[in-house]
């Protein structure tokens, strides 16, 4: 029998490591810093580091890859840039507002979730309230502005970061 | 195995309810589901920063769960989407939504109670809820609503008695 307790303790800890906070810590530097704009969600950083990936001219894995996991998450795969039209069309089919673009000028991937993270809106509030009771204005700015673009649909919440020659693998499991 | 943290602790002695206080409002599994997640995710994300000088954990707790319910009827009312909830949903399984009804059947008694005190002034109702429902101390209801312990004692008198006035009439 499954427990909604238990359940939601296990998300809770997965997620915000809910295991690991206590109260009143003498000093704020105990805190695991989140990088930004990620949302601390779990697995984010595994999914950056995977995002660079060499060209293999050989055997040409296909250019995308939307999977939708039993717990509700989907990961998006690109491995080539012509394969951010067939991502978005799927993400569409299956009915998932995110959709992936190349990062610009105008949208860099500083203010960007990296495909394959699953976003956490209050994540990235909590953190721009951290990074604003620090005194790091423009941080906490730059975070809770894409908070509210993701929220009002102006921002696709996955943007696939590349240059024009670059190729890239993301994912997360 | 590793002591609990101090939220572990705080966790397992308020998921129950904090539960029971969103089944009094909402009759579906999932909505309860959603919103005693988000209640906690926004626990966890301050967790650091509740001083447990200014009141017990619980009562923090309630603050929380009461500003998340608001917020759950400001967007049902404007029509918007919750997709902000989407990062804080789980998914159910059979059995959970099974235990959660369960539970929703549990708070009847509660949710008749919470509709006559409907023509309760907001303050009554709040302070019924908290102390006679939810098991808070005056002390910690007044620290969530921000009235004195005094105060609460005064509503929670004034409001017993024209509930047991109003159960009295046909």
């Amino acid at each position: 029998m499954t427990n909604f307790d238990d359940h939601l303790w296990s998300h809770l800890v997965a997620e915000h490591h809910a295991d690991r906070i206590s109260a009143c810590r003498p000093a704020a530097s105990t805190r695991s810093r989140r990088p930004l704009v990620f949302g601390g969600t779990a697995g984010v950083a595994a999914a950056a580091a995977a995002a660079i990936v060499a060209l293999s001219a050989s055997s040409a894995p296909p250019a995308f890859a939307v999977t939708r996991h039993h717990d509700g998450s989907v990961s998006v795969r690109i491995n080539r840039k012509s394969g951010i039209a067939g991502a978005n069309r799927r993400l569409a089919e299956i009915g998932i507002h995110a959709r992936v673009r190349v990062a610009t000028q105008s949208f860099p991937a500083d203010c960007a979730v990296i495909p394959g993270a699953r976003v956490n809106l209050n994540a990235m509030r909590t953190d721009a309230a951290q990074y604003a009771a620090e005194g790091n204005a423009t941080a906490a700015n730059t975070l809770s502005q894409a908070a509210n673009r993701i929220q009002n649909g102006t921002q696709p919440d996955v943007v696939y970061n590349c240059t024009d020659t670059d190729t890239g693998t993301t994912g997360a499991g | 195995m590793r002591a609990a943290s101090d939220f572990a602790l705080v966790y397992r002695a308020n998921i129950a309810v904090v539960t029971a206080f969103f089944a009094r409002r909402c009759s579906d599994p999932q909505t309860v589901a959603d919103l005693t997640s988000e209640t906690f995710v926004e626990a966890a994300g301050s967790f650091e920063s509740f001083d447990a000088r200014k009141g017990s954990a619980r009562s923090w707790l309630f603050g929380i769960a009461r500003r998340v319910y608001a917020d759950h009827c400001a967007a049902a009312a404007t029509g918007r989407d919750a997709t902000s909830r989407l990062a804080a949903q789980l998914t159910l399984d059979d059995d959970e939504i099974e235990q959660l009804a369960a539970r929703i059947d549990d708070q009847r008694a509660g949710r008749k109670l919470l509709q006559r005190c409907a023509r309760l002034p907001e303050l009554d109702r709040a302070v019924i809820e908290l102390v006679d429902l939810a098991g808070l101390s005056p002390k910690e209801a007044g620290t969530v609503l921000q009235v004195s312990p005094g105060a609460v004692r005064v509503r929670l008198f004034r409001a017993r008695a024209r509930l047991r006035k109003g159960a009295d009439k046909p």
